[in-house]
């Protein structure tokens, strides 16, 4: 296997929120930037960032119902944990930690029966994601049962 | 903010004229076309579109997706809208002349509902807007052909099942030529780490091995491109990074290549390229670079490729696709030898 390393795709995440045209203006000027980056694909919405962790202490809250948490995850939690990752303020290694805590967590989902691990993972996601929320200067909500 | 200039205050106001907006910023945008180009606008219930394909070329047929979303996570999901279109400017940013513009014209279409694999596909209900565990995807124009490169503007509409109609423009650009190997084109006869290449990371041959985890959906990580292509086989190749997915599209379409693994296995073999060799220091694997990096530098993902046994792209998809996309050309296929 051959690899390369392109210093341009250590930066592949580009902030998408294309609900704000301010940040659609800045989308349009980084199309026109010969500065090579793996893009975001189909860039999504995104609510706050601050929803990532209100949303992950929704499911936690609900636990042990699975389908609770598994609506409170999706429905809040999901687009802003990805919007969050790809926060190119955002360090790497915190980055990678949210995205592959995410990961965990919804392979507990896909398991066809109850994962005994969704708490644990859950927990550990809430903790990476509220750490890439400080790392911001972002809104770290509060999660009070 | 590193590596960003922070945007602009946005004010209301400012809303009506993003049109405006992107044809002055096409204008003084020199580089090379690139797809999507995001511009949303938004009206009634705040929906804004967007398009999701990555690359269309001028002159050939290809797949149109456009999203349909609200600021606060709805998506729109069902049915069907009526999307028309408009010619913006060329890839150099000049505005058409007046005559040209109406020259360059598409016809109006219907875009229909394409469902994220794994989401509800709806039935007969109508566009109706949804949390994202009761309903995701793009709508889709699966071919149309744009009669000059450039940058187009998409306006979807339609009615919504609280009986409002809602409006929308997205811009996007049109290439001159493919940046992405093309349908028809010889496939690059690429190897890439399988399971049995014992000097690879395993999370370099699938991101879901992070962890000290095994390597997820072995079916698709026997076989290299360049193996499928030498023996003959149709190889179904999905490239995605399932773990760092930006576009939120990989997981989903992975699943569903596995799934078609087991089931037309007999009939070409099924392979997914992971995107990193390691995420933390951006190494990207040089298998998705030689397919996917455009001029520009830009990667995209997911794309999948149908190579057929002519070692030739027989179809490709970008960002979503659809079991009911898939399925037929599968079965049309001879039993592998």
């Amino acid at each position: 296997m051959s690899l390369r390393t392109r210093a341009s795709l250590a930066n592949r995440r580009s902030p998408v929120s294309w609900l704000s045209p301010a940040v659609s203006f800045a989308l349009l000027l980084s199309a026109c930037s010969s500065v090579a980056s793996p893009s975001s694909g189909s860039s999504l919405p995104t609510a706050r960032l601050s929803a990532s962790s209100s949303g992950l202490c929704q499911a936690i809250l609900a636990l042990p119902d699975m389908a609770v948490t598994e609506r409170a995850f999706i429905n809040v939690a999901h687009e802003s944990l990805h919007a969050l990752a790809a926060d190119p303020r955002l360090d790497r290694s915190a980055a990678a930690l949210v995205l592959e805590t995410m990961a965990r967590v919804e392979s507990d989902f896909r398991a066809s029966t109850a994962s005994p691990t969704l708490a644990v993972d859950l927990a550990a996601l809430r903790t990476s994601t509220d750490a890439a929320l400080q790392a911001l200067g972002e809104e770290v909500p509060g999660c009070a049962a | 903010m590193r590596g960003m200039r922070t945007a602009p205050a946005w004010r209301p106001r400012a809303r009506a004229t993003s049109s405006a907006l992107l044809l002055a910023t096409l204008i003084g945008c020199a580089a090379p076309a690139q797809t999507p180009v995001a511009a949303p606008s938004a009206t009634g219930h705040g929906i804004v579109a967007e398009v999701a394909t990555y690359q269309l070329v001028a002159n050939q047929p290809g797949r149109l997706l456009v999203a349909i979303l609200t600021g606060d996570n709805l998506w729109l999901s069902f049915g069907s809208v009526d999307v028309s279109f408009s010619y913006l400017g060329d890839a150099a940013g000049t505005p058409p002349p007046e005559a040209a513009a109406a020259a360059r014209t598409v016809a109006d279409a219907t875009a229909q509902f394409l469902p994220i694999p794994g989401s509800p596909e709806g039935g007969d209900r109508p566009p109706t807007l949804t949390v994202p565990a009761d309903g995701r995807g793009v709508y889709a124009v699966e071919s149309i052909t744009f009669p000059a490169a450039g940058y187009w503007q998409v306006t979807a509409r339609g009615g919504l099942d609280d009986g409002s109609k809602f409006s929308s423009d997205a811009a996007f650009s049109v290439l001159a030529e493919p940046s992405i190997i093309a349908v028809g084109a010889l496939a690059p006869h690429t190897k890439h780490p399988v399971l049995d290449d014992l000097n690879v990371p395993p999370v370099a041959i699938d991101s879901r091995a992070v962890g000290g985890k095994p390597i997820p959906d072995p079916e698709l990580h026997r076989t290299s491109i360049a193996d499928a292509i030498e023996a003959g086989h149709p190889a179904l190749v999905v490239f995605s990074t399932p773990v760092y997915c930006v576009s939120r599209f990989c997981g989903p379409v992975t699943d569903l290549v596995a799934e078609l693994a087991t089931e037309y296995r007999d009939r070409a073999d099924f392979i997914h390229v992971e995107i990193y060799q390691d995420f933390q220091k951006g190494l990207v694997n040089q298998a998705a670079l030689d397919w996917l990096s455009t001029p520009g530098g830009d990667l995209r993902e997911p794309w999948t490729f149908l190579i057929g046994a002519d070692g030739r792209i027989a179809a490709s998809w970008d960002t979503v696709v659809t079991r009911g996309e898939i399925e037929p050309l599968l079965r049309a296929l001879p039993i592998k030898k």
